[in-house]
């Protein structure tokens, strides 16, 4: 019998698929828009009764894109449910390794998704605006210098993890393996490398965006602005900091309102169903929920690189202090509400993590091979959070008497984007669709506004063709389809 | 045997979410079934730019994954026509980039992407569920698909051998074979 062959073309209908609906009023206007995700289905079913320490690697498994934070979120929760506290060199270690993913993650994020969009054109054929546009634009130079420093961060994360994904170091009180003195050579000469290589990213951002008024106009643009609460985590000098410290809250005008650790996120943060999406919508409990809409009465918030800005009063490292500086320069102060500026405040973050890993490698205590406290109690509750690189990510646990898996919460960087996704389309799209007249080019315009929190549907699955498909569709204020687009 | 030829299986998928995880079963059996030649086995739970780091270096390529279409039934094995899955690479995906992207890429940065590429798919009904076991039909489907990963392998290798020249270099040459379902 002949084997089938299967043909893949725009139209071909694959399930699993992110929806942006948006409806339009009896003028043709924007009434509303709404952002969906599928669901996954039964996951705490899935933990109950395994035993507390399985949950680091199992979590990583959970998302395709950020297994890493998956995984360090989970050993800190770990960390608490044991009460045990993991020696200086390992939370160093840890720091290192998680800052590779930082690098990791945001370089190919700007260079496959956010940059095509101003290399290439925010309204260009979608057959030129992507990589392969970019790589033709910047040159392949530039290009195999992507790859190469990804490569870098992966091997940085290899190293330290375990394996090149999914990786299985961290345990509670510390981490399996101690970096040799070999390995630290290693990634201090790639560290290197990796901070000339965002420098550059830098400067090229500066030359494709910032030099263009027409761009920056587009980032300063009210249609991509909503003024909200934001929260990211900082360290004791109130830095950004991705791996450990106070998770801090600031309201629309900078104001702070709240900082917190471990379980009290529960008095901080609430999760509200809505009938017509599977994924939670989180708001800020002191505040309230008031609907998807701004302002200092509503309890939206915003995670996200430059959630993170916006709450840390500077960066830790000497070139990206100086970028963040320029930042808030150029966009008017803090904090900024401009959506599109994730893109520069992600390259900024970049650096730091670059300067950071650098840091890190060159510290004494780093090849120190005392790198594990032993628990020596019964894991009984516990909190794990970090700055995943879409924005905070909370993972809670408790055990029964056993110290087998009784509850499971996590709330994910791009659900705590939720609100705000839906908010910022919404606004995109009535910035941008008049009469009821909408082309291709609008249409990826509006996708602008939801691409900048990089938001990870990559939770669900990895089914080919390799992607999560993603439809637009456009009803009428009869709610007749009047459009429907396939990415 | 030229030594310096690279096969390279690769399964796809997240073992965690029931049938997501099958392309990892059927490299998992075929492993054993190819034990003895030139040929590496891999399961990644990766897509995107993510698949470019694995898969340099190698000449031949044969991916496994799952698929969730209207035009496969679960359990059915199919070969997915990767000139059709170039022809969509240049639409814009939500999150990383689309394997014919990140082959093309590959190739237009000069990287060592594999020259001949078969990619493998097989129909699943429950990717949204988290379970370690895939449904029936599309568990029943991993001895087949490991059966025609065998083959297709082994079909490659003969032909790098009868020709004892360096790997044909154009993707679509190698004879079809065709492989049995049973």
């Amino acid at each position: 019998m002949a084997l089938k062959r299967v043909t893949i073309d725009p139209i071909t209908r694959l399930e699993g698929h992110g929806k942006i609906e948006i409806f339009l009023n009896e003028d043709g206007n924007v009434e509303n828009a709404y952002f969906q995700v599928p669901e996954l289905r039964g996951f705490e079913k899935f933990c109950q009764g395994r035993p507390a320490e399985e949950m680091p690697r199992i979590t990583p498994r959970i998302c395709g894109v950020c297994p890493e934070a998956h995984h360090m979120a989970s050993t800190k929760a770990l960390d608490q449910m044991y009460g045990v506290e993991p020696p200086r060199a390992a939370q160093k270690l840890r720091e290192l390794f998680y800052c590779a993913h930082m690098i990791h993650s945001h370089i190919a994020h700007f260079y496959a998704l956010a940059a095509p969009d101003f290399v290439v054109g925010p309204s260009a054929d979608p057959k030129v605006r992507n990589i392969l546009g970019l790589v033709e634009k910047v040159g392949v130079e530039t290009g195999q210098e992507v790859i190469k420093h990804r490569a870098y961060a992966q091997r940085i994360q290899a190293m330290i993890g375990g394996k090149a994904t999914h990786p299985v170091c961290g345990l509670p009180g510390g981490l399996s393996k101690a970096l040799k003195e070999e390995e630290r050579e290693e990634v201090e000469k790639m560290a290197r490398s990796c901070v000339s290589f965002a420098r550059k990213s830098l400067k090229i951002f500066n030359e494709v965006v910032l030099e263009k008024k027409e761009y920056v106009d587009l980032v300063r643009s009210d249609f991509y602005a909503v003024s909200t609460y934001y929260m990211g985590m900082v360290d004791e000098q109130d830095r950004v900091n991705f791996y450990d410290g106070d998770v801090k809250v600031v309201d629309p005008q900078g104001k702070e309102v709240a900082r917190f650790r471990g379980l009290d996120y529960l008095e901080h943060i609430g999760e509200r169903v809505e009938p017509w999406t599977y994924l939670k919508v989180p708001f800020l409990k002191k505040i309230g929920w008031k609907g998807f809409v701004d302002g200092p009465g509503s309890g939206v918030y915003r995670v996200a690189p430059l959630a993170r800005l916006n709450v840390a009063s500077g960066m830790a490292t000497p070139l990206a202090q100086q970028e963040y500086e320029r930042f808030f320069e150029v966009l008017g102060g803090k904090p900024v509400h401009a959506t599109l500026a994730n893109h520069w405040a992600r390259l900024v973050e970049l650096l730091y993590a670059a300067e950071r890993v650098l840091e890190l490698s060159r510290d004494e205590e780093i090849t120190d091979p005392k790198i594990r406290n032993l628990p020596t109690k019964k894991p009984v509750e516990g909190v794990g959070i970090v700055e995943a690189p879409r924005g905070t990510l909370f993972h809670h646990y408790r055990a029964d008497v056993d110290g087998m898996i009784q509850s499971v919460n996590l709330i994910v960087a791009t659900g705590n984007n939720h609100a705000a996704i839906c908010m910022s389309i919404k606004k995109a799209a009535q910035g941008l669709i008049r009469n009821g007249e909408v082309d291709d080019g609008l249409l990826n315009m509006i996708e602008m506004a939801f691409r900048a929190y990089d938001p990870c549907l990559g939770c669900a699955t990895h089914s080919l063709p390799g992607q999560m498909p993603m439809e637009v569709k456009i009803y009428d204020h009869r709610g007749e389809k009047l459009r429907c687009l396939k990415r | 045997m030229p030594e310096e030829v690279r096969v390279l299986v690769l399964g796809l998928g997240n073992p965690i979410l029931t049938d997501d995880g099958v392309g990892i079963y059927v490299a998992r059996k075929a492993r054993s079934l190819l034990a003895g030649r030139p040929v590496e086995i891999v399961e990644a739970s990766v897509g995107g730019l993510g698949v470019l780091d694995l898969i340099q270096g190698y000449d031949a390529l044969v991916v496994v994954d799952s698929m969730l279409s209207e035009k496969l039934q679960p359990g059915e094995i199919a070969e997915l026509d990767l000139d059709s899955l170039m022809k969509t690479q240049r639409l814009g995906p939500v999150h990383g980039v689309n394997f014919a992207t990140v082959l093309a890429l590959g190739r237009d940065l000069g990287l060592p992407v594999p020259e001949h590429v078969e990619i493998y798919v097989i129909g699943v009904r429950d990717v949204e569920s988290f379970g370690e076991q895939c449904t029936p039909e599309v568990a029943a489907a991993v001895h087949r698909g490991a059966h025609l990963v065998k083959e297709r392998v082994i079909a490659y290798l003969d032909h790098v051998e009868r020709k004892k020249t360096p790997p044909y270099r154009r993707h679509g040459q190698l004879p079809k074979s065709e492989p049995s379902q049973a």
